[in-house]
C-alpha cells in the first residue's frame, strides 16, 4: 500500500480506456472506512458469539437428552446433527 | 450476461474499489466476480461492501448468515490477509437481483478461499444473503479494504 491510501473507481458512463482512475482518499472518506470496519468487526465479534452461544444451547439440550436415557444417535435425531 | 467493466489493482494496492455510473438496464441483474487479497497483517481482513444508489451514498442492509440479521450502513465479509500463503486469493460472487427496482433489492454473497498457511489448510467457505433496505436504483458498488495488487473485479450485467 502506498502511504496515502488510494482508490481504484472505474466509471461505466466513459468510453472504454477512459474508465479507470487512482484517487487519493479524502481525509472524509478515510474516516469513513475506519467506521464502518469498527462496525464490521464489532458485528462480527457478536456473530460468533451467537453462532458460540447456539452450540452450547443445543449441546446442554442433548446432553440433558442423554441423561434422560436417549442414545446420541436418538437425541441426534431429535435436534438435528 | 454482458461484462460491462473490468478493474486491476496495481502496483501499491488500493484501500478501496468501486465501479460507479453503472448503467441502468429493466429487470437486470448485476454479477460481480472479484479474485481477491489484503495486505493486512493478519490472516484474514474483513472488508466492508456499500451499494450506492441515485439519492444515497449507503443504503441500508441486512444480513441473514447463520440467521444473525444486522443491519447499518454496508456489510462485510472475510478475505485472506498476508499470514496466508501469497498464492490465496478470495474467489467471490455477488449478486443483486433487479438492480434498477424501486423495490427492496436483494443480493446474495458466495466468498471462498482456502486458508494455507505453510502450505497447510483448510478451505473456508462464507455465504451471505442481504436485502437492501433501498428503493433506489443501484448505481454504484465500492469494497474497502487493504487490496494487494493484482486483486481483479469484473462486473457484468445479465438480464
Amino acid at each position: 500500500m502506498s502511504e496515502t491510501p488510494v482508490k481504484v473507481v472505474v466509471d461505466l458512463s466513459k468510453p472504454k480506456g477512459q474508465r479507470e482512475s487512482i484517487i487519493e482518499l479524502t481525509q472524509a472518506e478515510i474516516d469513513e472506512r475506519e467506521v464502518m470496519a469498527t462496525e464490521a468487526e464489532a458485528q462480527r465479534l457478536v456473530d460468533e458469539q451467537a453462532k458460540a452461544d447456539a452450540e452450547a444451547t443445543r449441546q446442554s439440550g442433548l446432553d440433558k437428552l442423554i441423561a434422560l436415557g436417549l442414545t446420541e444417535a436418538e437425541a441426534l435425531a431429535l435436534v438435528g446433527a | 450476461m454482458n461484462l460491462i467493466g473490468t478493474l486491476e489493482v496495481g502496483a501499491g494496492g488500493a484501500a478501496d474499489i468501486e465501479f460507479i455510473n453503472i448503467p441502468q438496464v429493466a429487470d437486470g441483474n448485476l454479477l460481480l466476480l472479484m479474485s481477491l487479497r489484503s495486505d493486512e497483517g493478519n490472516t484474514r481482513e474483513i472488508i466492508t461492501q456499500r451499494v450506492g444508489g441515485a439519492a444515497a451514498n449507503g443504503n441500508y442492509l441486512a444480513r441473514t448468515d447463520s440467521g444473525a440479521i444486522s443491519g447499518g450502513n454496508g456489510t462485510s465479509y472475510i478475505i485472506p490477509a498476508s499470514q496466508i500463503d501469497n498464492d490465496i486469493f478470495a474467489l467471490t460472487k455477488f449478486l443483486i437481483f433487479d438492480y434498477t427496482s424501486t423495490n427492496n433489492k436483494l443480493a446474495q454473497i458466495e466468498n471462498v478461499y482456502v486458508e494455507k498457511v505453510n502450505n497447510n489448510g483448510d478451505s473456508k467457505m462464507y455465504l451471505q444473503n442481504e436485502r437492501f433496505y433501498s428503493t433506489s436504483a443501484v448505481t454504484s458498488v465500492k469494497f474497502s479494504g487493504d487490496f494487494v495488487e493484482n486483486c481483479t473485479a469484473s462486473l457484468y450485467i445479465i438480464s
